[in-house]
């Protein structure tokens, strides 16, 4: 099995989790309603979770300490996408972004259940369950908002069509990609991206909301190879603040 | 009021700036809806607490983080408050069913019966009864369920209005069992606030 290629999966997953976890958590105690401020910080923190198990699949491949590979990388070798790194902004578009992402990650985990790799594998049997949750959350609120007000019907058109780029962004292809397809490790971001299409497609079918013409967007790729906006590097800076003031400290 | 705030949230939003707009009535409060959750496969389901929801599938999604996040789970219930009958309440050994007469004649109506065996637990299901209404339905009940124990209070509604959990929906209970970093415990605080302590006075 190529280890390289194995890595740069590993790595591109557990970033995007990881930033999206710490972006989302920055909702915690301002969330529109209690109910939902808690769903959403609970999801965040499942986020974490899910990082930090990844980074422990990296850790056995002889890469550092999961603190150290996530508090102490500087921003041109992260790994996520694009997308993940932008600021909270409004509900809206978090709810969008949420809704997005969490649709490729269940995805991208049910595609692992039938991984060679078998630490893979089994991590992504397991986080199947929380992943379902969170498309569920998603789902529910795209439909209950994307049928509701003028007002929320055209703040989430406006956060879809500003996010869809972004969006498509998840799906750049790793420079591993056919070694990963031919060794059945990952069925590759095309497979991925087709069934997030169908998905996100039935969701807004049921909704006023109209899903932008996909072949006349350009994604916004980078991510993967460490290009990222502006927004990453200061987010790293305070993610990093205490274990770069003291190394060893302990809480 | 408070001049600085760590939190780099709060500085970013620039809370002290913003202007302040006067709540809209009619949508700060959303309807609450009483959440029923089964612990275990083999267990009832039992009443745990109430959610604000815009609606009982975003009530059942609220109910899942709130009443279930910790411990395990295998389904739940909700349903608008409004939709419960509640029975009056007894004391002591007195049963509310001494009061209800029994009756045999089924209707056509499923209706979830839930029993409050004592004061400040809470209220177990008991069974589905067919019935007109539910004052009929705590007749039928009486006919129907085990009422050997006094019960202090029955709750009665109609099994339509409930949302309920899916065979399907079960996996998002199965999650990954290492989640000690969520409980404060793990983090060993007292331990260390302590170690801090005895290092201080030497």
């Amino acid at each position: 099995m190529n280890k390289d290629a194995l890595k740069d999966l590993l790595y591109k997953m557990a970033d995007d989790q990881l930033i999206l976890g710490h972006r989302n958590s920055e909702w915690i105690g301002l969330g529109p309603l209690l109910e939902e401020d808690i769903a959403f910080a609970s999801m965040a923190q499942d986020k974490m979770g899910q990082s930090l198990a990844l980074y422990r699949l990296l850790q056995e491949l002889g890469e550092g300490e999961p603190d150290m590979v996530a508090f102490t990388r500087p921003a041109n070798q992260f790994h996520n996408s694009q997308f993940v790194e932008l600021p909270i902004g409004e509900y809206d578009f978090s709810l969008v972004r949420h809704f997005l992402f969490d649709t490729a990650d269940y995805y991208r985990f049910e595609m692992l259940m039938a991984s060679s790799y078998e630490p893979l594998q089994l991590l992504a049997k397991k986080l199947k369950g929380e992943c379902r949750y969170h498309i569920m959350h998603a789902d529910s609120w795209i439909k209950k908002l994307g049928n509701g007000s003028d007002e929320s019907i055209e703040r989430l058109q406006k956060s879809l069509d500003y996010s869809i780029p972004y969006a498509l962004g998840i799906f750049e292809e790793s420079k591993f990609e056919n070694e990963l397809i031919l060794e059945y490790v990952f069925e590759g971001e095309i497979k991925l991206r087709e069934r997030w299409i169908e998905h996100i497609d039935a969701v807004l079918s049921k909704t006023q909301l109209i899903l932008p013409d996909l072949a006349k967007e350009s994604p916004r790729f980078g991510g993967r190879y460490g290009e990222h906006t502006e927004h990453l590097q200061p987010l790293l800076d305070e993610m990093g603040e205490v274990i770069g003031s003291d190394p060893t400290a302990d809480w | 009021m408070i001049k600085e705030i760590l939190d780099p949230r709060f500085q970013r939003l620039d809370v002290f700036k913003a202007q302040h707009t006067a709540p809209t009535q009619a949508l700060d409060q959303l309807p609450t809806y009483e959440v029923f959750v089964l612990l275990k496969e083999d267990g009832q389901y039992q009443h745990e607490g109430i959610v604000h929801a815009p609606d009982n599938e975003m009530a059942f999604i609220f109910a899942k983080e709130q009443y279930s996040r910790r411990m395990t789970c295998a389904g739940i219930w909700t349903i608008e408050t409004p939709n419960i009958f509640v029975s009056d309440y007894s004391e002591n050994k007195i049963s509310i069913y001494d009061s209800v007469e029994a009756s045999s004649s089924h209707g056509s109506e499923n209706y979830k019966i839930f029993h409050m065996l004592k004061r400040g637990k809470q209220h177990k299901y008991a069974g589905t009864v067919k019935a007109n209404n539910a004052e009929h339905a705590l007749q039928v009940a009486k006919a129907t369920f085990d009422i050997s124990k006094p019960i202090l209070n029955v709750w009665v509604a109609k099994s339509s209005d409930f949302y309920e959990s899916t065979e399907e929906d079960k996996q998002i209970w199965n999650t990954l069992p290492e989640k000690t970093f969520r409980e404060a415990i793990d983090y060993k605080g007292q331990a260390k606030i302590e170690e801090f302590l005895k290092n201080k006075k030497q």
